[in-house]
C-alpha cells in the first residue's frame, strides 16, 4: 500500500486550531494538551513533526515560578498559521482541501 | 489530590527512559517532556503523563518498525510451523489474521510485503507437500499440485487483516 499524501488527522487539526486562536502566545506542552484534548503520547510526536516542516516555532523560557525549571514553548510560524487558516477554511467550506500534506 | 510518592518516581523513570530514547534524534524534545513533567500541577496524575511520553518516542523515533523484519520471520514461521504439526481451521485462521494485524501494525509502509507473505505462506507449504511428497502425519490425503493453488486465496484475509494493522498503525502515527 502506497502511503500517499493525506488529510491531516483530526488531532493535527485540533492543536492547530488552538494554535491559531492563541497565536502570538508561547504555549507549553502540558497546556496544549489540556486545550487539544490530547494526550502527552499524541502531542510531542505531533509538534515535532509540525516544528520539522516549519509549521511550528519552538524555544526555551525561564518558569516564572522561582525553583521550577525552564520550559519549551511552542507557537505558529507563518507557514503554520497558514496551514491553520486553510485548514479552517476547509471545515467552513469542505470543497476546499488543502493539498499540503500533514501528519 | 495527592499523587503518591511510588507513582511520581514511576513517572520519572518512565519519562527519563522516553527522553533517553528520543535524544539521540531529538534532543530538544527530551529535554522538554523531562522539564515539563517537573512542572506538572499537583493535581494531574504524572504516570499518565509518563506513559504518554514512552509512547510519544516510539512514534517520533518510530522504532516500531525496527521490530519488523523479526515479526515478519517470527510470524512466517509460526504460521508454518503451524500448518505443518497443528489441526485445527480455526486456530490457523486466527493465527493469519493475528500475524497479518500485528504486521501491518508495525509497518504500514511495507503493506504488501505483509500481505504477501502472510496470504502465500499456507499456499507455499502445501506446494512443497506436493512436491517432496513429505507431509505431516495427521494428513492423510496427498494435496496435488492444483488442489494447492486454492490455498492462495488466504492472500484475501490477510489483505483484510493486515489493512485493518495498517489502518491502525497509521492512525497511532497521526
Amino acid at each position: 500500500m502506497t502511503l500517499r499524501p493525506r488529510a491531516p488527522s483530526r488531532q493535527t487539526r485540533d492543536v492547530l486550531t488552538v494554535l491559531l486562536q492563541r497565536r502570538g502566545e508561547w504555549l507549553h506542552g502540558y497546556e496544549l494538551t489540556k486545550l487539544a484534548g490530547l494526550s502527552s503520547g499524541t502531542l510531542y510526536p505531533l509538534l515535532i513533526r509540525l516544528h520539522e516542516r516549519g509549521q511550528l516555532e519552538a524555544r526555551w523560557v525561564d518558569s516564572a515560578h522561582p525553583g521550577r525549571p525552564e520550559r519549551h514553548v511552542y507557537r505558529l510560524s507563518p507557514q503554520g498559521v497558514a496551514l491553520a487558516r486553510s485548514l479552517e477554511r476547509e471545515a467552513d467550506h469542505p470543497a476546499l482541501r488543502p493539498t499540503q500534506a500533514i501528519g | 489530590m495527592t499523587v503518591p510518592r511510588w507513582r511520581a518516581q514511576l513517572a520519572d523513570v518512565l519519562t527519563q527512559l522516553a527522553a533517553r530514547r528520543l535524544r539521540a534524534t531529538h534532543p530538544d524534545w527530551a529535554r522538554a517532556m523531562i522539564k515539563e513533567r517537573a512542572c506538572l500541577p499537583d493535581n494531574e496524575d504524572p504516570l499518565a503523563w509518563a506513559f504518554g511520553c514512552l509512547r510519544a518516542s516510539w512514534v517520533a523515533t518510530d522504532s516500531v518498525q525496527a521490530l519488523y523484519p523479526v515479526a515478519l520471520v517470527a510470524g512466517v514461521a509460526a504460521m508454518t510451523g503451524y500448518e505443518w504439526i497443528g489441526d485445527g481451521s480455526f486456530a490457523a485462521a486466527a493465527l493469519l489474521g493475528g500475524v497479518g494485524l500485528a504486521l501491518g501494525l508495525i509497518s504500514p509502509k511495507r503493506f504488501w510485503v505483509s500481505v504477501l507473505a502472510v496470504g502465500l505462506t499456507v499456499a507455499a507449504v502445501m506446494v512443497f507437500e506436493a512436491f517432496t511428497g513429505l507431509r505431516p502425519s495427521h494428513e492423510v490425503y496427498e494435496h496435488s499440485l492444483a488442489s494447492t493453488l486454492r490455498w492462495t486465496l488466504l492472500v484475501m484475509p490477510a489483505l483484510a487483516a493486515t489493512a485493518v494493522g495498517s489502518f491502525a498503525g497509521r492512525w497511532l502515527r497521526a
